[in-house]
């Protein structure tokens, strides 16, 4: 598993007021799940998708959508799984993008980066790079990928902004942003929107 | 959406969207117990299949590969 070095980008900022504390409940959260279900994958992915794939990488899906899918990767390419959890997404898009294509996880859990380590081992994909580290700061040199996917993280960053723009930095020109999210259109009543795993949300 | 554009992509578009209720949210960690009993609460029970929206959007980083 790569751990994530010094790189030449410049260090984040002050934190704003919960910051800090949103962070940390998102990676507690995380810590804790051991991945019991497989529901949230058979909703989301398709079938011939989860056919080889090792159960804990199924149970261990918690995205919200499917974009490897919508991705429509090309062997060859480089891929960028933005929050790659258990790594169900990498997985998917390492078998398409084939062994002359690269395919990157990279997660703020060790625990989660060793877990799909595991289940990448599991069916002989071992070329998969797994990387420690943050949305915000990505450890990747400017202009490096071709296709970064996110599913169901961006939502859990609290500077989306920030990720964007790392995002922006690391693709080639060209490249593409294939991002499955979770949007709110109508206000929330204020009881729920102050409860901090609303924002984490 | 907004924010993606302002940073600099180009060609966002959205595609594929499917409604989130709370039971949905319930499978993922970050929707304490606590949260979810706070959304029953003070949401009228038509709105709990429906409290967001998950939705898959592509954009493009301006420039020739």
């Amino acid at each position: 598993m790569s751990q994530m070095g010094t790189h030449p980008h410049a260090p984040l900022g002050d934190d704003l007021i919960g910051q800090g504390a949103i962070k940390d409940l998102v990676r507690e959260a995380y810590r804790r799940v051991v991945g019991k279900t497989s529901t949230i994958a058979e909703r989301l992915y398709e079938p011939y998708q989860l056919v080889g794939l090792p159960a804990g990488a199924i149970a261990q899906a918690l995205g919200v959508g499917n974009p490897v899918l919508a991705a429509r990767l090309k062997p060859g390419d480089v891929v960028l799984d933005m929050g790659c959890g258990g790594g169900i997404d990498t997985l998917l898009a390492a078998r398409e993008v084939g062994p002359t294509g690269r395919a990157i996880g990279l997660d703020t859990l060790p625990e989660m980066l060793a877990a799909a380590a595991r289940h990448a081992a599991e069916i002989g994909l071992g070329d998969i790079e797994w990387m420690l580290g943050d949305l915000e700061d990505i450890p990747l040199p400017d202009a490096s990928v071709d296709v970064a996917l996110s599913n169901g993280v961006v939502n859990l960053s609290p500077r989306k902004s920030r990720v964007f723009a790392e995002v922006h930095r690391v693709l080639r020109p060209g490249g593409r942003l294939v991002a499955a999210d979770i949007i709110v259109d109508e206000d929330l009543p204020p009881e729920i929107f102050t409860n901090p795993a609303a924002w984490a949300g | 959406m907004s924010k993606i554009k302002k940073i600099g992509f180009t060609a966002v578009t959205r595609c594929g969207e499917r409604p989130v209720g709370i039971d949905d949210c319930a499978q993922y960690p970050v929707f304490t117990q606590e949260l979810l009993d706070l959304m029953r609460r003070h949401l009228p029970r038509e709105r709990w299949p429906r409290v967001a929206r998950a939705v898959i959007f592509l954009a493009e980083r301006a420039g020739r590969a």
